[in-house]
């Protein structure tokens, strides 16, 4: 009995022993750490589909449009993060506040370097041209709203690793401003450059990964076209020959978009599976108000975009306000109260489905007409202008539909912003502002045309930093604030002010928003 | 190495033993809060504000916009109501809108008392052939926040069995089930809109929920923050487990044919095997939740099964009257594999079924995560007559959770101590009856997680979203981008190397034993996801980032003043200091985020005692005053070290006095020093609760004090006007500084009297009554500085509406035949 247990002892000491050798060798190990839940690789053209999602939410539609829309006085900030921002307390110069946004645009970055390697030469997907033709034209475009909203900044050394996959840079050293804008014109040139070619590479076309287009590179090339004009635009005030420019502008809208049909936007949200960013933000926090400003401009033009767009909250949700009474009762830019649910809003704001604007047709129709009225062809600049009122009208039409369909209580009893109601608009209100001053209506109604809840708030916020640095105060804004605290730009995220020394050193404690313009402004960082 | 220890069974007749006890709960430290001031902003009543800086309440008839004394739209509908003002929620949930104006104590009314029963009975016994043990509890408690609670059973046999006189084969086995029903936490939480509910409006008295329709919650804010008693009934927070732990074991001893040898051989298979389900529901109706605030449920589950394999062979040999050595080898192997799986299900199609199988929209994902150590070790204990004792342990590891090549790890131990009261000379001495002297060095190293550079689905939360924006696949689309963790592929194990020396000290045969401690912990290649500058194009980087040490003092001191047969009294004192430095830091590495939001954080940082807070701080001059604006006002500066967390010391006393069959016990702390963010502190300023933004209304006049002009002058700009008075709070609530506060206290822990009231040989009766932190004193000015969130390596630093702490009282019994 005894000697037996012994033998079964041994028996199973020796077995542990036997699994013990052959289950700790560094290749069982490795087996055992396998990472079962994520995948190592994917083609670029998986990494593509989150680039335009995240540049739509995360970069042109997000934190970013929210914040200038308070800047811009599209909108009044009522409650905490957008009120601090309103009366110029904290937020426009805290490092926390846009640091989500500086992080996607960092992320997106590293994400379009990472695709273009891949599909350039040598790369894995050689031969994929069209998708690295995208990648060009968005790594561009993120390029783009991070030195046009930060300023000088890091760029080349993001995203770079070492050959372990561990970043090669921790404390990526900032770039000028100046020198990062003609990148954005030789990226945009290269993706044009791609896009004339094909996806011959193994991993196949982009096709429907591609949530913007769809794969369909003509439109891609126009969209790169349209890029350059904007990017080209936005140097006006540092160009050596702006009439030159002014004619490459209009040389690139000629390959740029023909219709509606073309333009970039990121059309993808259901309500469900996706959001539209303001209404995530509005649903959730309800922290803008009716900007009186706007509204004042929407009354003084007679423009027929004011009347069927506010509303207040009633007893069971918003109740449709004519302008008069939304007006009356709008939040005061740079005063307003505290408080949510009580100022009057639009419903655009909770348009859940509206598209984000990459780059509108409207917004290139008014490229178009600044360039044409900057040089003095005023007819034709009155052509395009008309074209993109109508565009422009269009576009809010459809947001104020989704916001109504999910917020009103009582509707506007009309909602008719048709071609006839925008051109009729153009005939007895815009054409006379027009003919006294082309260039001061067209900026006027590119302002009013990027109201709304496709994030082209992004944009005018440029437009008025551009128009300030021209000497061109066409629009005016009422916060009194501003005349010590416009904010010049947004302050760098708190992730590198935390962690890398060179934005900590520029950041200092974040007051140089108010005093510092950038490059394309007539600043020097 | 997981041991495993139960109680066993004592050798002879059968032992009952029956513990019950019963005991309330409630909230330690209750804010004080102003009851002058009603919702709404600016001075003016607003039945939307999510503040209190309204008119008096007492005024809140003659406001324009809903005083029953003015000219107003409802005053035009239903005439003038005088002393009275219209309350819109009442008119949505069906109530006369038309109150007369008064404070209500919204916290106190919202927190019930909560009550907790524990009961557990145990059998054991003892025969030749072995023994056994088996023990069943059951505890079950109401919450104070209402629907909370949770209920817990379990269950347990150890059993060990003589086989021969060489053979011994045990088991034991714990089973246990827990359903806990819990509350929201941090922004989504119950406490961020019960305790800033403005004081005018009655939180409780008017119904939760629109009249005829109990799914459209009616509450003195809007958006995301529900009505509480609208959330407590219609979203739930569920958290079911089920774990089974246990090992069977067999031993063979023998001597070896020598009378100084004593062989241990024992091998032992254990597991632990739990699985835990959640359920939390946002239930159909919940603002912001869903589509068209349909609401949503995730329902995911963990599941692990760890598998412990171990074989010890201990020796022990008397090697001659002097000296004795005890050697211990052993193996051991640990296998875990965990299974998460998650489901998400978004709008429900109707009220009152919140169920996956009543949702539109559905997600699932899961995880499979699996990790295998192989530890060796050797155990060598000396000794010397009863007096010298040597310990060296030496022990390998390979671990599965470490990158290719760093994988294996030895870390070796010794110890020496002397109990020099058995010298020849001090033995028998009347005043030191007792002296032991203690040293020791041991290194101990700890494996991270490494994973190789992966890619994953990308996730929109967080922000000022609720909820998830963006969910994919879009239109069945996927996308896949690069991880933002970043795993440094050379990662080694961390390594930690105490050195500890000590004095024992026992004096008049017991009267005092004194003891003191001196530790000292050097951690070299700490690891930790050092968060990464956002231009990197990632978020953090897992990586050993350098040297920290901690010095650590305890010192204990235990007097037993009396010690008669019917009358007993001591008195003890343990004293602690621990302090944490960072040495140096990897490169690159400005500091280790130790947890906190985006801003503030808890960090370490090179030469500063941590944890620390970092954030924005007030704007100062170059001799360190606050500096404040031409109106009085402190702006930002840039962001750094705003509150030092490491306490000075912590001091706990305890005393205990028995008069024959009656003990009464104390125990009480002292945390002397540091400070902490309290989130709740400073917002209570911004939404106008807190009782000095009412005294400063009062006064119509605040100033911020102990600051200076910008020309170096004392501060003395009084900010007056009630608009300007609530710029004031609601500036300073945008600087972090404002919300550090002091963290010290003072906290009687216990209380506790027992009553031996039957004791017999085969009978035993006790009954026993008890309070627990019933007494608070901290300079901390509105919370119970303990009230904290987060992990434990931002050691209690951070507090934003975290549920309060609780005071107990009870009584139990316990029986023994």
């Amino acid at each position: 009995m005894k000697k037996k247990l012994i033998n079964q002892k041994y028996l199973a000491g020796l077995l542990t022993l036997t699994v013990f050798f052959a289950s700790c060798s560094e290749d069982a190990l490795d087996g055992v750490n396998r990472d079962r839940n994520n995948t190592a690789d994917v083609s670029a053209k998986f990494i593509l589909t989150d680039l335009m999602t995240s540049t739509a939410f995360s970069v042109a539609g997000g934190d970013i449009s929210l914040y200038s829309s308070v800047y811009v006085e599209h909108e009044t900030g009522v409650h905490n993060q957008t009120y601090n921002a309103e009366i110029r307390s904290g937020e426009p110069t805290l490092a926390t506040t846009n640091n989500n946004s500086w992080n996607a645009i960092y992320q997106n970055i590293k994400n379009a370097k990472i695709a273009i390697a891949k599909t350039s030469a040598g790369g894995p997907e050689e031969g994929n041209d069209v998708t690295n033709g995208i990648a060009k034209v968005l790594l561009a475009y993120n390029l783009g709203v991070l030195t046009d909203f930060f300023g000088d900044a890091p760029f080349s050394e993001t995203g770079i690793m070492n050959e372990d996959g561990t970043p090669k840079y921790y404390q990526p050293k900032i770039e000028k401003q100046s020198e990062l804008y003609p990148q954005i014109q030789q990226f945009l040139d290269e993706a044009i450059a791609s896009l004339a070619g094909t996806d011959a590479g193994v991993t196949g076309g982009i096709g429907t990964q591609d949530l913007i287009y769809g794969g369909a590179k003509a439109q891609w090339i126009k969209a790169a076209y349209g890029l350059k004009a904007r990017y080209l635009m936005h140097t006006l005030k540092v160009s050596s020959n702006a009439n030159a420019d002014l004619a490459t502008i209009l040389s690139y809208i000629d390959k740029s978009f023909t219709s509606v049909s073309d333009e970039m936007k990121f059309d993808r949200y259901d309500g469900v599976q996706a959001v539209n960013p303001l209404f995530g933000y509005t649903n959730a926090r309800d922290g803008l108000g009716a900007s009186k400003s706007l509204l004042t401009k929407f009354t003084e033009y007679e423009d027929p975009r004011g009347e069927p767009a506010f509303g207040v909250w009633g007893s069971q949700a918003v109740v449709h306000i004519s302008l008069a009474d939304a007006l009356e009762e709008a939040a005061p830019n740079g005063a307003p109260e505290q408080v949510q649910y009580f100022y009057p809003l639009c419903f655009a704001n909770y348009a859940y489905g509206a598209p984000t604007m990459l780059l509108s047709y409207h917004e290139l129709m008014f490229l178009k007409a600044e360039a044409l009225a900057r040089l003095q062809r005023t007819e034709e600049a009155e052509e395009a202008l008309q074209g993109a009122v109508v565009a422009a009208f269009a576009n809010f039409e459809r947001s104020l539909e989704y916001g109504i369909e999910y917020v009103a209580q009582v509707a506007p009893e009309v909602l008719d912003l048709s071609e006839e109601v925008a051109l009729d608009y153009f005939e007895n209100s815009v054409k006379a502002r027009f003919t006294e001053n082309p260039l001061k209506e067209i900026m006027v109604q590119k302002y009013l045309g990027f109201y709304g809840a496709s994030g082209e708030s992004t944009e005018a916020f440029n437009d008025i930093r551009r128009m300030k640095a021209l000497g061109e105060d066409f629009i005016t804004l009422a916060n009194p604030k501003n005349v010590s605290q416009f904010p010049l730009r947004f302050p760098y995220g708190n992730s590198d002010v935390t962690t890398n020394q060179h934005i900590f050193d520029a950041y200092g404690n974040g007051s140089y928003v108010y005093t510092e313009n950038v490059w394309w402004a007539g600043g020097t960082r | 190495m997981i041991v495993i220890t139960t109680k066993r069974g004592a050798q002879g007749k059968t032992q009952v033993s029956f513990n019950s006890n019963i005991s309330f709960d409630r909230i330690s430290r209750y804010p004080e809060l102003q009851n002058t001031y009603a919702q709404g902003t600016g001075g003016n009543f607003n039945p939307t504000a999510s503040t209190s800086w309204g008119p008096k309440i007492a005024d809140l008839p003659k406001s324009a916009s809903h005083g029953g004394e003015t000219e107003n739209a409802f005053t035009r509908a239903d005439g003038q109501k005088p002393g009275m003002y219209y309350v819109p929620q009442r008119a949505y949930a069906g109530l006369d809108p038309w109150v007369k104006p008064q404070a209500y104590d919204n916290i106190k009314e919202f927190f019930n008392t909560g009550v907790t029963f524990n009961n557990s009975l145990s059998v054991s016994q003892g025969t030749e052939r072995g023994n056994y043990s088996f023990s069943l509890g059951s505890t079950k408690q109401n919450g104070i926040i209402p629907n909370t609670g949770m209920e817990r059973y379990n269950a347990r046999l150890s059993t060990e069995l003589k086989l021969s006189e060489r053979f011994k084969a045990a088991f034991s086995g714990n089973f246990s089930n827990s359903n806990i029903n819990k509350a929201p936490s941090a922004n989504d939480g119950i406490v961020a809109t019960v305790y800033p509910a403005p004081p005018s409006y009655d939180l409780k008295g008017i119904p939760s929920y629109y009249e005829n329709n109990p799914y459209r919650p009616n509450g003195y804010r809007g958006g995301a923050f529900v009505n509480p008693y609208w959330g407590m009934e219609n979203n739930t927070f569920n958290e079911k487990n089920n774990r089974f732990f246990g090992s069977g074991s067999i031993a063979y001893n023998t001597d070896l044919n020598s009378e100084k040898l004593l062989l241990d051989v024992k091998y032992q298979l254990g597991t632990d095997i739990y699985t835990t389900n959640f359920r939390d529901v946002w239930g159909f109706g919940s603002p912001t939740r869903g589509s068209a605030n349909n609401g949503y449920l995730e329902e995911y589950s963990f599941t692990n099964n760890m598998v412990n394999s171990l074989l010890t062979a201990n020796l022990s040999w008397d090697i001659n009257d002097d000296f004795n050595l005890t050697t211990l080898v052993g193996n051991e192997i640990v296998n875990t594999a965990t299974t998460y799986r998650y489901a998400y299900g978004t709008d429900f199609a109707f009220g009152g079924w919140n169920h996956m199988d009543n949702t539109a929209n559905k997600d699932a994902s899961s995880e499979y995560k699996f990790s295998r150590t192989f530890g060796s070790f050797v155990n060598l204990n000396l000794s010397y007559r009863n007096f010298l004792f040597l310990t060296a342990t030496g022990r390998q590891d390979i671990v599965s959770t470490m990158p290719r090549n760093n994988r294996r790890f030895f870390y070796p131990s010794l110890g020496l101590s002397f109990v020099f009261t058995e010298l020849d000379g001090i033995r028998g001495n009347d005043v030191l009856t007792f002296g032991k002297l203690r040293s020791s060095y041991a290194q101990v190293g700890q494996a991270g997680n490494y994973l190789p550079s992966y890619y994953s689905i990308p996730t929109y939360e967080g922000g000022f979203y609720s909820g998830q924006p963006i969910i994919y696949p879009i239109g069945g689309i996927k996308a896949y981008i690069p991880s933002e963790t970043i795993y440094n592929p050379n990662l080694v194990p961390q390594n930690t190397n105490s050195y500890e020396i000590g004095v024992d000290l026992g004096f008049l045969k017991g009267l005092v034993d004194v003891s003191y401690t001196f530790s000292r912990q050097n951690v070299t290649d700490q690891i930790f996801a050092v968060p990464l500058a956002g231009s990197t194009g990632a978020a953090e980087f897992m990586t050993n980032n350098g040297k920290v040490h901690t010095n650590a003092h305890e010192a204990t001191v235990n007097v037993n003043i009396l010690r008669k047969n019917d009358l007993d009294w001591s008195i003890g004192a343990n004293f602690t200091k621990i302090d944490n430095y960072v040495d140096e830091l990897a490169e690159g590495v400005n500091s280790i985020f130790l947890g906190g939001f985006v801003t503030p954080q808890a960090r370490a940082g090179i030469g500063d005692k941590f944890p620390v807070i970092y954030g924005s701080s007030y704007a100062r001059n170059q001799k360190g005053q606050i500096v404040v604006d031409e109106d009085g006002l402190p702006t930002a500066g840039a962001p750094g070290v705003i509150g030092r967390v490491a306490p000075d010391f912590i001091l706990g006393l305890n005393t205990s006095l028995r008069y024959k069959r009656l003990t009464l016990s104390a125990v009480s702390e002292w945390k002397q020093g540091g400070q902490m963010y309290s989130g709740t502190t400073g917002l209570f300023g911004l939404y106008g609760n807190s009782m000095e933004s009412a005294e400063a209304r009062d006064k119509n006049e605040i100033m911020f004090p102990n600051a200076v002009k910008e020309d170096g002058t004392p501060n003395d700009i009084k900010i007056t006007g009630y608009g300007n008075i609530q710029d004031y709070y609601t500036i300073l609530n945008n600087i972090d500084e404002s919300s550090i506060v002091e963290a010290s206290f003072f906290k009687m822990r216990e209380i506790a009297l027992r009553y031996q009231a039957i004791k017999k040989e085969r009978f035993n009766l006790g009954v026993n009554f008890f309070a627990r932190n019933l007494l608070l004193w901290t300079n901390s000015p509105v919370i119970d500085p303990e009230s904290s969130q987060g992990n434990t390596n931002m050691a209690g630093s951070f507090e934003r509406f975290t549920l309060p702490q609780t005071s107990s009282y009870g009584f139990g019994i316990n029986l023994q035949f």
